[in-house]
């Protein structure tokens, strides 16, 4: 794949939710491309269709119509199986509720993602490990879910999302459930993996404290692309504001 | 996904939620428990049958003497005599026709009553009417003696004694014959070993003497039955159309072989109902499995939204969830096999089939269970499976809904 393939690419896509005789367009023909290692921050009113136009790119969700490439890949035309292997080597999620699973440790729900592709346990232990240690949480490796602060949660979530090596990870609302100090904490974090290793970050925010940070804003109204703003260029980056 | 971290989430999933764990596993331990108990203790029970049948044989016939007929439901005077011997002994595949009188007694012994049976019959042909005994003590008494006699190890070592010696070797043993106050006592020659029961006569607790003794004694020169030994087991229902042939509704005939054939069939469809009413509650038991499965399902419509999310394919989630289903059978079917030998075990040693056959204490002839229940290995092997069967199979269905699941609802699901 050359470096010129977009992380992700768009082609007219539309979905339409159909509630018995009722059609309800979410997307109605999107179209755009995000380059390797953007910061790409999604922003939009409720019901602009940004959490749906999140859950087409991340293979959660299939577009009613239109193609959508992933690395190169037309993941329109992936069976579910081979969804879920894109998903669990290429994608990683962050989510507004953190969705951890409650009754395993933190190295346990880092470990996750490598458990569905048979990682032996010690090199996932290893990778667990050293992600955890990356977001500065080694030491509660063996805390559960309901030990941790929401932003010690979040950052457990961007472990895991990271464990794999992904090239793009979808975030909604990452920041949504953390006060200011985990909010800048987790954004510090994000904005260094990005710079450090060139990960594809995709984020749907309300948060301008987020969005200004990114390279750029893709705003969405009403199903369609209302407007993209370029905030800094790909190739560089300062670590606060502009 | 390897095998090992399969079953490592399988057993979180069932730990997080230990009651409702328990409670599913508990119904299959039940279930299994109950199957492997009964299917055991009637196989023990119909082998202890069997057993007792045979020692008399399956090749013999028990002619008796006069009384009720329960086939043509006459009456019959007749009296068995010498004048019988001749003819069922010319009776073609015929060995032998032993003569025994037989009677009802009460024995004292060290201070015991105890009620037996006086038994008459040449006793150099003992083994050849109860297959397999032996003398533990002594020796027969010579023949034609009317004060010796041979006793069973029930007499010797009585239950009611704890199984004390009451009596040994060149001792008394007296004895009253019905209502009579007459006591007759006669010189023990020889103690047999524990034998149990024969059909319907219990050796252990019998007075054994020679033929012309009890017919003296008896004051009868007839006797009360003739044991005809066939040559074939093949044969013996030809003798037994023989001997009705002669006889006609005189007598009555008690073919040993064909009591086994019918207890046999009996204990079989015992065996299989009991089987299916086992069967029964671990069916119960899967629906309850199913059910909880369901529940799990339900409740964990998130999670299964996280792993869909996180790559683990439809195929991964059924096997978790089928893990899980299956890890309560593994536990339900192991420890119901433990709790079904205890209640086999507890059901047997009650099961008691002829009578004074007990468990008894001390003695070189102290007497054993005569119906301990039977543990094949098809048995175990079911008893340990089926139960695994059966829950993967109840959560099958959960398991599929759980595969299937769209992951954006999923997620949102609360």
């Amino acid at each position: 794949m050359s470096r010129s393939t977009p992380a992700v690419q768009a082609v007219d896509v539309t979905k339409v939710y159909r509630v018995g005789h009722q059609e309800y367009p979410a997307l109605r023909g999107v179209s755009f491309k995000i380059e390797r290692g953007e910061l790409t921050a999604i922003m939009g009113p409720s019901g602009s269709g940004k959490s749906t136009l999140l859950n087409i790119i991340g293979a959660l969700d299939r577009a009613t119509s239109g193609r959508v490439f992933i690395d190169g890949v037309n993941i329109s035309k992936l069976n579910e199986d081979q969804l879920a292997l894109l998903r669990n080597r290429r994608i990683g999620f962050v989510y507004q509720s953190f969705n951890l699973i409650q009754r395993l440790t933190s190295i346990e729900n880092v470990e996750l993602p490598l458990i569905s592709r048979g990682t032996s346990e010690n090199r996932r232990r290893q990778s667990s490990l050293r992600l955890l240690t990356a977001v500065g949480l080694a030491s509660k490796r063996n805390k559960r879910p309901t030990e941790l602060s929401g932003g010690e949660q979040q950052r457990v979530a961007i472990a895991r999302a990271l464990v794999t090596k992904p090239a793009l990870v979808i975030a909604d609302e990452p920041t949504g459930n953390l006060d200011s100090k985990s909010t800048k904490e987790v954004l510090d974090y994000v904005v260094d993996v990005n710079r450090t290793s060139g990960t594809t970050f995709v984020i749907v925010t309300h948060n301008p404290e987020v969005s200004e940070r990114t390279h750029r804003i893709i705003s969405i109204k009403d199903g369609l692309i209302e407007k993209e703003q370029y905030i800094r260029r790909l190739d560089m980056y300062s670590g606060s504001s502009k | 996904m390897k095998t090992f971290d399969l079953l490592k989430l399988g057993v979180k999933a069932l730990l997080d939620r230990k009651v409702r764990s328990a409670l599913t596993i508990l119904g299959i331990m039940i279930g299994s428990a109950i199957i492997l108990a009964l299917v055991a203790s009637t196989s023990g029970l119909s082998a202890g049958v069997q057993a007792n049948i045979a020692k008399i044989g399956a090749n013999t016939l028990i002619v008796r003497a006069g009384g009720a007929n329960f086939v043509s439901g006459s009456t019959s005077s007749y009296q068995l005599s010498p004048l019988d011997i001749p003819i069922l002994s010319r009776i073609p595949d015929v060995i032998s026709a032993i003569p025994v009188e037989s009677k009802g007694v009460s024995i004292s012994v060290g201070g015991q009553t105890l009620s037996g049976q006086l038994f008459g019959v040449d006793l150099t042909l003992l083994p050849s009417v109860f297959h397999g005994i032996t003398l533990s003590e002594g020796s027969y008494p010579v023949e034609g003696d009317p004060t010796a006699a041979v006793i069973g190890n029930g007499v010797a070592f009585p239950v009611v004694a704890g199984g004390s010696q009451l009596v040994g070797v060149n001792q008394a043993v007296s004895m009253t014959i019905g209502t009579s106050k007459t006591s007759l006592s006669f010189l023990v020659r020889g103690i047999l070993a524990a034998y149990g029961s024969a059909l319907f006569a219990n050796v252990d607790n019998d007075i054994f003497v020679s033929l012309q003794a009890a017919q003296i004694l008896l004051k009868t020169p007839y006797y009360s039955s003739i044991y005809i030994a066939v040559d074939s087991t093949d044969n013996v229902a030809a003798v037994q159309t023989a001997i009705q042939n002669i006889y006609g509704t005189q007598i009555n005939i008690i073919n040993a072989g064909s009591i086994a054939s019918s207890i046999s069939a009996v204990t079989t469809q015992l065996t299989i109902f009991l089987g299916s009413v086992g069967s029964v509650v671990l069916f119960v038991a899967a629906i309850g499995i199913a059910n909880t499965m369901y529940v799990a399902v339900m409740e964990r419509t998130r999670e299964i939204g996280i792993l869909k999310a996180l790559g683990f394919k439809g195929a991964q989630i059924m096997s978790m969830f089928l893990t899980e289903a299956g890890i309560t059978g593994v536990v339900g079917g192991i420890l119901g096999t433990g709790l079904g030998f205890i209640l086999a075990y507890g059901m047997g040693g009650s099961l008691n089939f002829g009578g004074g056959a007990r468990f008894g204490g001390g003695g070189p002839g102290a007497a054993t269970p005569s119906s301990p229940p039977i543990f094949s290995v098809q048995l175990i092997i079911f008893s340990l499976s089926f139960p695994i069967v059966m829950s993967i199979l109840a959560g099958l269905y959960p398991a599929w809904r759980a595969s299937k699941m769209n992951i954006v609802n999923a997620l949102k699901y609360e």
